[in-house]
This record gives structure tokens, C-alpha cells and sequence, in this order.
């Protein structure tokens, strides 16, 4: 179990290998937070293909940009995680937009697609399945009251914002904002241990 | 700061999902607020750590052998291949500024994942050269040139590829089955009449049929751009001519008889919606 908050400093060693061109620092960086990138894309994306695409993207991304990162402003992990999720998050929104378009299409207003989905066929992954930070994680989400939880859930996996959370859960606007917010604040409570910023 | 009256609009932008005037107004406050600048870092902490609630999946494992591949080719030395015309102009958001400091992404869609990579290179010769005297340090000039050579061969094949993707009027699609593979992007030079075709994860029709790809302008009958075929592993790069003066808002591909059809007569399997040249 090698995972994200294993050593910040070792994390910080390798982004600067990366920077100096160094290719199997990515290779460690990369079996270091893979995972947990393609754990991310799946979740958001539903698919395998997607998914690899992303982290794919993403790494790439990260290569690219090593040597400017700082790790004063996060840790190696959570950067990984922003752009896997920003990568996610434009095709989600890619994808919004298709549907709207064929919605519109007048002459192309059949139901439903010919092609099957394929079902992907993952594996669990036992070596981010028990890390601290993953249990820590997810038994504060467990104890968040569940309409809070699903507001930050759609909002993160589903990058929907706040009036479209509203339209889908069928709440006022005002309702989903002080859920985001309260959902927020109780997180960063309880997660404080392992923030940059909060005593370990 | 509990009473601060921002605050309500810091969750949403740490999550990335304030939209419009309401991120533009928090911006402008937020670069001006140190409060809020640490609000927001703190909580896009607690954001990012969100990732570790999604159920566990192992990525297959070509996933690491691509990505390492791709980091050879891209950046071979500490020189930064930049994608040109990657500029983009909505208001910047601050992740996004700290995404593309350095590298400039493929976001909003667009080219997608793959066009700042061949932009990327063509830009490879150029690096290869500059970074002569360092990779001579660390006596791999003989593996360096190797690469060049194979690296100007590969750039030499996609250079008309690439003036074509990169040209001024160039319109894109991307073109997906409710956002599952397969999918296609599309690049449209209007000066040069054709459109560039890239598609992934399409298995080859069936014998005796083809794919066509159709043009539609809302509320008219669809225009074939031509027909084509995938290889067995579902990827096809292809230059279709089309007709001048067209204007589409979409395009769909659809399974035909060998030949092609001179209209639809199966449902389109893949759609998507043509963006304006920027």
C-alpha cells in the first residue's frame, strides 16, 4: 500500500525527478496515485474507456507540468486528483452537450442508440481499498446526514452545479446551497487531520 | 469570517461547479480577499479527498505503458513542448490557471486528449535539438539520436495532418454514443473542403456494410460526407472532402449497405454537435 499520504516527501522528490525528465519517476509517481486517478474517472465517467482516456490526459498533463508545481499549495496526490477531475469533468460536460444538441435535432429524433454498452469489466483495488485516508474519507461522508452527502456527491463525481442539483433532486435552489455549504463545513471538520494545514 | 458574506459562494467554486456571472463575481472578489483565498484552498483540499470515496477499480495495466509511452514521445528533456493555438479565451478560472500554467491542457473538449500531442510532436525535433548538450551530459546521445530520426520520420508523416487540423477556419465535433465508446472527433478545415475523422474504439463493420458519416443542418435532410471503415483495433484517421458553402450544427454516423446510402436508413450510433471555429 503505497499510497498518496504514504510520504509527501518522497511524493515531492519525484515530481521534481519528473521535472528534470526523469521517466521512471513518472512511473513511480504513476503507481503511486494511479489508482486512485482511475478510481476517480471511473466513478465520474461509468466507463473503462473513458476512464483511461482521462487518466491517460491527466498524467500526461502532470509530466508535462512538473516543474511547476507546488507543493506548498498541495499535496502530490490532491493535484493529481484536480486535474483527473478537471479532465473528467470537461467530458461530462462534453457529453451534456451532445445530449442537448440531439435533443434538438429534428431530423434525428429516434430513441435510444443502436450500439450496446459494453460492461467493463474492473476489478476492485485492494491496494486503495484500506488506505488511512480512504476509511478516514469515507466514514466522514457516512456520518454527513445523507441530503448532504448527495448534494457534494453530485456536485464532485457529477460536476453538476448548484441550480442543476436543484432541478434533478426537485429542492429549492436555497435548499441545495445550504446543504453544499453545511455538507463543506462538517467535511473539513472532520477531515481536518489531514489537510495541509491542520495538525497531524 | 462565518459571517462573511462571500462565503456561501466558496463551496461551489472549490468544487468547481459555480457557473457564470456568479463565478465571474467571485473571482474579482477573490483576488482580492485573503480570507477567501484560503477558504477556498482549504476546501478544495477537502474537495479533492473526495476521490478516495469512489469505490476502488484497477486501472488496466496498459493503462501505465501508455502513459510512460507517451511521456517519451512528448517530452523527451526538460524543454516544454507548448500545443500551439491552445490559448483559450473564456474567463480564466483559477484551476484552470494552475492546470495550464506550464503546459497548456485540452480543455473544453475541443481537440480533446490527442491534438496537443501531435502539436506536441511536431515540436519534438526542435526540443531534441536544443537539448543536445544535456542529454550529452548524460552520455544517451547515441539512444537520442536514434529517436530523432524515428521522431522527424513520424513528424515528416503528420505535418500536412497537422496543417490541416491547426488551419484558421477549422470547426470540430466530437461525436459519441451518450458519452460511451466508441467515439469520433471530427476537425473541419473550410479552406481545404475536408474534414479530418479520428475515430476510437469502432469495431470494423460488418462484411458488405460501411459506416458513412452525415452532416445535418437542423430541420434539413442529412448530407453524406463520405463513407469509411475502422482496423481491427477500432481506430481510423481520414480525410473526407465536402462539398464548399455547407453549414452544419451536427453530425451522426450510421451503418450502410457497402457503398454507402444516399440517405440514413439505419439510427445513427454516433452524434455530436459542430462547435464554431474559434
Amino acid at each position: 500500500m503505497s499510497q498518496e499520504r504514504a510520504s509527501p516527501a518522497e511524493d515531492g522528490t519525484l515530481v521534481a525527478r519528473m521535472a528534470a525528465g526523469d521517466e521512471r519517476a513518472l512511473g513511480e509517481c504513476y503507481d503511486r496515485h494511479g489508482s486512485l486517478a482511475y478510481t476517480l474517472a471511473y466513478r465520474m465517467l461509468g466507463n473503462a474507456a473513458d476512464a483511461e482516456e482521462v487518466v491517460a490526459d491527466a498524467f500526461a498533463q502532470i509530466w508535462r507540468s512538473a516543474g511547476g508545481f507546488d507543493q506548498a499549495r498541495s499535496s502530490v496526490g490532491g493535484w493529481i486528483c484536480m486535474i483527473t477531475r478537471s479532465r473528467a469533468l470537461d467530458r461530462l460536460r462534453t457529453r451534456r452537450r451532445n445530449v442537448q444538441a440531439l435533443e434538438r435535432a429534428a431530423t434525428l429524433d429516434h430513441e435510444g442508440f443502436a450500439l450496446p454498452v459494453a460492461s467493463p469489466e474492473n476489478s476492485p483495488d485492494r491496494s486503495i481499498e484500506q488506505s488511512e485516508t480512504r476509511e478516514r474519507v469515507q466514514q466522514s461522508l457516512a456520518e454527513l446526514p445523507s441530503p448532504q452527502r448527495r448534494v457534494l456527491e453530485m456536485a464532485y463525481f457529477s460536476g453538476l452545479s448548484q441550480s442543476e442539483i436543484a432541478a434533478e433532486l426537485n429542492e429549492p435552489l436555497g435548499t441545495v446551497k445550504t446543504r453544499m455549504r453545511a455538507g463543506m463545513e462538517k467535511l473539513r471538520q472532520a477531515l481536518r487531520p489531514l489537510l495541509s494545514g491542520g495538525a497531524v | 469570517m462565518s459571517t462573511h458574506p462571500w462565503q456561501d459562494l466558496a463551496a461551489p467554486y472549490a468544487l468547481d461547479v459555480l457557473e457564470g456571472e456568479e463565478r465571474a463575481s467571485f473571482e474579482a472578489h477573490l483576488a482580492e480577499c485573503p480570507d477567501c483565498q484560503r477558504e477556498v484552498e482549504e476546501l478544495r483540499e477537502v474537495a479533492g479527498l473526495l476521490a478516495h470515496a469512489a469505490p476502488a477499480v484497477s486501472p488496466p495495466p496498459r493503462l501505465r505503458q501508455r502513459i510512460l509511452a507517451e511521456a517519451r514521445q512528448v517530452r523527451p528533456i526538460s524543454a516544454r513542448p507548448q500545443a500551439p493555438a491552445r490559448e483559450e479565451s473564456p474567463p480564466p478560472r483559477q484551476e484552470e490557471r494552475r492546470d495550464d500554467r506550464f503546459g497548456g491542457g485540452s480543455r473544453r473538449g475541443g481537440a480533446g486528449g490527442w491534438l496537443p500531442w501531435l502539436a506536441a510532436a511536431a515540436s519534438l525535433a526542435l526540443a531534441v535539438i536544443s537539448g543536445l548538450a544535456y542529454w550529452n551530459e548524460r552520455g544517451e546521445r547515441l539512444a537520442l539520436e536514434q529517436r530523432y530520426e524515428e521522431a522527424r520520420t513520424e513528424v515528416a508523416g503528420r505535418d500536412s495532418l497537422l496543417a490541416t487540423l491547426l488551419g484558421p477556419r477549422v470547426q470540430t465535433a466530437t461525436l459519441a454514443a451518450t458519452g460511451e465508446p466508441p467515439s469520433m472527433r471530427l476537425f473541419w478545415n473550410r479552406e481545404q473542403g475536408v474534414v479530418v475523422l479520428a475515430a476510437y474504439d469502432l469495431p470494423p463493420a460488418a462484411a458488405g456494410r460501411t459506416y458513412q458519416l452525415w452532416g445535418i443542418a437542423e430541420g434539413e435532410a442529412p448530407v453524406s460526407l463520405g463513407t469509411f471503415d475502422t482496423d481491427p483495433d477500432g481506430r481510423a484517421t481520414i480525410t473526407l472532402s465536402v462539398p464548399p458553402g455547407l453549414a452544419l450544427d451536427l453530425s451522426a454516423v450510421t451503418e450502410e449497405p457497402a457503398g454507402g446510402s444516399p440517405q440514413p436508413t439505419t439510427t445513427p450510433f454516433l452524434v455530436g454537435p459542430w462547435r464554431p471555429s474559434e
